[in-house]
């Protein structure tokens, strides 16, 4: 089976979120949308008000962020 | 009788590393969250990893510290886990999870680890999460959760 195949179901966020390294980010709540980044949380959550829904926060990791396991 | 709900894997962006230089995205069974406490829910949906080794559900302490939770007021306990060692300190709060863009809660003594602040991600883990349900597969082949309850 190629990788291709083999993931074909996932929802994939790892394009739309590459140029965003080391910020946190607002996506829409369809997942399809940045609707804003920044570089703290707090800031981020201030922004959050404008928008309607269940935007969802994501931390873009960057070269000093551990991996997660 | 047993419901079933079935989501897929969510591709995140991952950094290179030396240890793996060609990787540039990790797939994780997750769930959009939110979290409640005392009626003040967090403003933000974030994603929360399905951790099949997670003894209990655990959160960023900034998530808590933003909808007013003291975090270092809880009952604390030494952690070691995917976010490193730390002190890892519980609070009793409702915990929002979006399957299927429905939304559900459930009561749950959670922790909260400064440890985790760089990720922006949760844990669902055994306690609150896992014992929900009457069974949890994760299917790393076909990237796929299936979750099933037995709803009277």
């Amino acid at each position: 089976m190629t990788r291709e195949a083999e993931s074909a179901n996932v929802i994939d966020l790892s394009t739309l979120l590459k140029p965003y390294k080391g910020k946190w980010v607002i996506l829409s709540e369809d997942k399809s949308r940045v609707l804003y980044s920044a570089d703290t949380m707090e800031d981020a959550i201030r922004e959050s008000e404008k928008f309607r829904d269940h935007p969802i926060l994501v931390r873009v990791p960057d070269e000093n962020t551990a991996h997660l396991l | 009788m047993i419901h079933s709900f079935s989501f897929p894997y969510i591709r995140f962006p991952a950094v290179p590393t030396p240890a793996f230089p060609a990787r540039n995205f990790v797939d994780r069974p997750a769930l959009e969250t939110r979290i409640e406490y005392q009626g003040t829910i967090f403003p933000l949906s974030f994603f929360s990893i399905i951790d099949s080794g997670a003894d209990s559900c655990v959160f960023p302490s900034l998530v808590g510290e933003q909808i007013g939770i003291d975090i270092k007021t809880g009952l604390s306990e030494g952690t070691m886990g995917v976010a490193g060692s730390g002190i890892t300190y519980y609070h009793s709060i409702k915990v929002w999870i979006s399957i299927q863009g429905n939304w559900y809660h459930f009561d749950c003594f959670a922790g909260f680890m400064d440890e985790m602040d760089q990720f922006g991600m949760g844990l669902l883990g055994h306690h609150g999460f896992f014992s929900l349900f009457d069974s949890v597969t994760l299917d790393s082949k076909k990237k796929i959760v299936e979750l099933k309850i037995d709803i009277p």
